[in-house]
């Protein structure tokens, strides 16, 4: 009888253990129940993210989480038509529309983020550092949602926050409505001059002539359940969010 | 064997006793997992992100003009002539001495003008490339100049035209302008 009750100690520690294990796996699948009860009930998938660039009212790229998989993703190029209205040519000074906004393509609602990068390639599309990005001049809009992030941006690089919820299916306000080359790429120019009959002949070639200006968009989304600490995860940064949803970047 | 705490103690217990030591090794490992499993959830957060790229090739060109200084009947024929590859402005200051300044008469074609304020003559309309300005005349008045050449034999009069041009810029409105501070400039005599 006392050789029964020795053994059974560690048959109960043992059981002690396979119950805690079963707990954490029922668990588990109790949480998968009723998340997959909860998408087939309402045909959508509850709990998938998506995000769509958009550039003058047409999507460009995006990304959605659809049914475990990524496979909801395309990528586009931007300023495809942007020389449209001038013939082909770009020219310095003019503004160009070129609008970009943000698309909730995903199930769940999000807070979003764009980061604009700016640079120019020589004519052989080796990159050049030297000519600066801010004669890549953006027309940011202006109190409509959106807000440039100053001390995580650089000549080269913009960092703008959407401040506000962005409901599943709507579109953000556009963070820019033109994209202008500032005239003082002209400014480095080599002369020369040569005698013609009667006159002179005066030839100025441009420095900067045949490069290429280069724009590239990343947009970022996160979830807007437990927004700070997932904007603190995802993008390494600290907000505020008001009892509204309003995000504020912190200081 | 029952563990009694006053013949030994709970190290020893479990050192002798290799069931019981397994056991508390199973239970532990599984509390481990289930503590792991828990963190996962709560750590993990929903993102995504799109993004793409374009470029754009800028045309400078280069400009190119080619300025026309004819003489005839006492007369400089002035033109300037675009054989470049992009629009621009040009512009002319006629310089030449000061004695002689009131002898000078000015026939401006159409699209010349006269600014006062910095004694530049302005074609004003754009020069597209293959393009050439109206003239513009200097006349030198023999009548005005004999007076003052009676005492002198021979005198050289020194007209010199300079020319200057800078590409058309445009506005943010598109609306076409000239920044006279990028001028490319040459000398014609």
């Amino acid at each position: 009888m006392r050789t029964k009750k020795r053994a059974l100690w560690p048959v109960l520690l043992l059981g002690l253990s396979v119950v805690l294990l079963l707990l954490s796996a029922v668990g588990s699948a109790r949480a998968a129940l009723t998340y997959y009860s909860e998408n087939y009930a309402m045909e959508v998938t509850v709990s998938s993210i998506g995000v769509t660039l958009v550039e003058n009212g047409e999507d460009v790229s995006y990304r959605n989480y659809i049914e475990d998989d990524w496979s909801d993703s395309g990528s586009g190029e931007l300023l495809l038509g942007l020389l449209e209205e001038t013939n082909g040519k770009l020219i310095p000074g003019r503004n160009y529309q070129e609008a970009i906004a943000v698309k909730n393509s995903g199930a769940i609602d999000s807070y979003v983020r764009v980061i604009l990068y700016r640079s120019w390639q020589d004519a052989k599309g080796e990159k050049d550092t030297e000519l600066s990005p801010e004669l890549i001049d953006m027309g940011l809009s202006d109190g409509n949602g959106w807000v440039i992030d100053a001390k995580a941006s650089t000549p080269e690089r913009m960092v703008l926050y959407y401040t506000k919820v962005l409901p599943v299916g709507a579109s953000t306000p556009t963070l820019c409505e033109t994209l202008r080359i500032h005239p003082d790429i002209f400014q480095k120019v080599t002369e020369e001059r040569t005698p013609v009959e009667g006159g002179e002949k005066i030839t100025a070639t441009y420095q900067y002539d045949g490069y290429f200006m280069s724009l590239e968009a990343e947009v970022d989304a996160v979830q807007t359940h437990s927004g700070r600490e997932a904007i603190k995860s995802a993008w390494g940064v600290d907000v505020v969010i008001a009892e509204d949803g309003t995000l504020t970047l912190a200081q | 064997m029952k563990w009694d705490k006053r013949k030994k103690s709970l190290w020893n217990y479990l050192k002798e006793n290799r069931q019981i030591r397994q056991s508390l090794l199973l239970a532990a490992f599984a509390l481990v997992l289930t503590v792991c499993a828990s963190a996962k959830t709560a750590m993990a957060y929903f993102t995504t992100y799109a993004s793409a790229g374009g470029r754009a090739q800028i045309s400078l060109g280069f400009t190119r003009t080619e300025t026309e200084d004819t003489v005839s009947d006492w007369t400089k024929h002035i033109a300037v002539a675009n054989s470049g590859e992009q629009e621009c402005y040009a512009r002319v200051k006629v310089l030449v001495g000061e004695q002689y300044k009131d002898s000078l008469l000015y026939t401006a074609e159409d699209g010349w003008r006269l600014e006062d304020t910095d004694g530049y003559w302005y074609y004003n309309k754009i020069l597209a490339p293959q393009e050439k300005t109206s003239e513009l005349l200097v006349k030198l008045e023999r009548s005005m100049l004999s007076g003052m050449t009676q005492a002198e034999e021979q005198k050289v009069f020194n007209v010199i035209v300079v020319p200057e041009y800078t590409a058309v810029l445009y506005d943010e409105d598109g609306n076409p302008y000239a920044d006279w501070s990028l001028t490319v400039a040459g000398e014609v005599e």
